[in-house]
């Protein structure tokens, strides 16, 4: 029997609306995000509900955001998981961090997700899902996994379908890997 | 030689800055690069990415991009100016944008100031008075309880005061905090 397609299952809560701030909607995010990842093989369901916590609206971070390094804000943040599921990846749309950032993987253990702030571009949240399942920046512009989003959201906003980033076929395997890591403990 | 807007950009419009490791790319005469980035709202990632790339240098123009970002109507700019407080020396500016910002009515800039008031330090007047008043009025109890915890941690009187002017004139060596 062949192994099930990894799923990507996520849950959007949304502190700060950031269509105002660079015109990008989370419904362009997401929808970059599900046509990159089903492409490459995955399942991609998504929910979503507001999250109303005023006192982390802005998140404190650390430089680079290191993926084992976290602030007591971050912390807090990923305490809010109502209504979530041990096998969802859980995103915070936030205003801002303070690294001026577009978003940051870091997360504790057994709480898969990440923050995705107002400044990010369209690729940013799809960058940060690439992050949670395992994968590393890499060197080549034209990757998910560069270390900038932005040149991605000029040459891919074309319609009427957008030209995906590529994920190196190693990266690839290896989130496949790590997806169905999280998700194991849902399909045992 | 000159940097170029260009470089700089590629360096800082990235996902996850690590401003630290930039400070030798951009060295200081990349600063008035940054002043122009920071201006410009309308490509607001890079101009709130510039405010807070500026306070890793800490001299008196990159400290005026803080200053003016704090005076910008944009809320992302004074944010990035309220996260770079902390990486401001203790100085006479450092707590004129740090009493302008708390004035604002964004509780997210708030909390950001007044997370960057380190335990022990001496706070100013104008600055104490603000910070007195959002302990006892304002509508955030997280906002009302952080200025309670900084206002308990502060140093006060004749000695505290002459030790934090002397740290601001000599740098924070002289008299250490506490």
């Amino acid at each position: 029997m062949p192994d099930p397609k990894p799923k990507i299952k996520l849950h959007l809560k949304i502190l700060y609306d950031p269509e105002p701030v660079r015109g990008i909607s989370i419904n362009k995010m997401v929808e970059n995000a599900k046509t990159l990842f089903v492409s490459k093989g995955f399942d991609f369901e998504e929910r979503r509900m507001p999250l109303n916590l005023p006192d982390l609206l802005v998140v404190e971070v650390t430089p680079n955001c290191p993926l084992n390094i976290l602030t007591a804000e971050q912390y807090e943040l990923f305490n809010n998981r109502e209504h979530v599921t041990d096998d969802e990846i859980v995103i915070y749309f936030v205003q801002a961090d303070t690294q001026s950032g577009n978003g940051c993987a870091a997360h504790p253990s057994e709480k898969p997700g990440a923050i995705v702030t107002s400044i990010a571009t369209g690729w940013t949240l799809a960058h940060e899902i690439g992050h949670v399942l395992k994968i590393d920046h890499n060197l080549y512009k034209t990757r998910l996994m560069y270390r900038s989003t932005e040149e991605l959201i000029l040459s891919n906003s074309l319609p009427p379908l957008p030209k995906l980033p590529k994920i190196d076929s190693d990266e690839l395997e290896q989130a496949k890997a790590a997806a169905n890591i999280i998700f194991e403990d849902i399909d045992s | 030689m000159g940097k170029e807007y260009s470089y700089i950009k590629s360096i800082l419009l990235v996902e996850e800055p690590n401003y630290p490791e930039y400070v030798s790319l951009i060295e200081e005469d990349g600063i008035p690069i940054l002043k122009e980035m920071a201006k410009d709202t309308k490509n607001i990632s890079l101009a709130t990415k510039a405010v807070y790339m500026a306070s890793f240098f800490k001299t008196d123009n990159s400290v005026s991009i803080i200053k003016d970002a704090a005076r910008d109507p944009n809320p992302l700019l004074k944010i990035a100016a309220a996260s770079s407080l902390k990486n401001l020396p203790r100085s006479k500016e450092r707590w004129q944008i740090s009493a302008e910002l708390i004035k604002t009515d964004d509780p997210s800039v708030q909390k950001i100031v007044l997370k960057s008031i380190a335990p022990h330090e001496y706070i100013k007047a104008p600055l104490a008075n603000t910070i007195t008043q959002i302990s006892q009025e304002n509508q955030y109890e997280f906002l009302r309880q952080s200025a309670k915890t900084v206002l308990e941690n502060r140093q006060t009187g004749i000695w505290a005061y002459t030790k934090d002017t002397l740290n601001s004139w000599f740098g924070p060596k002289v008299f250490k905090a506490g």
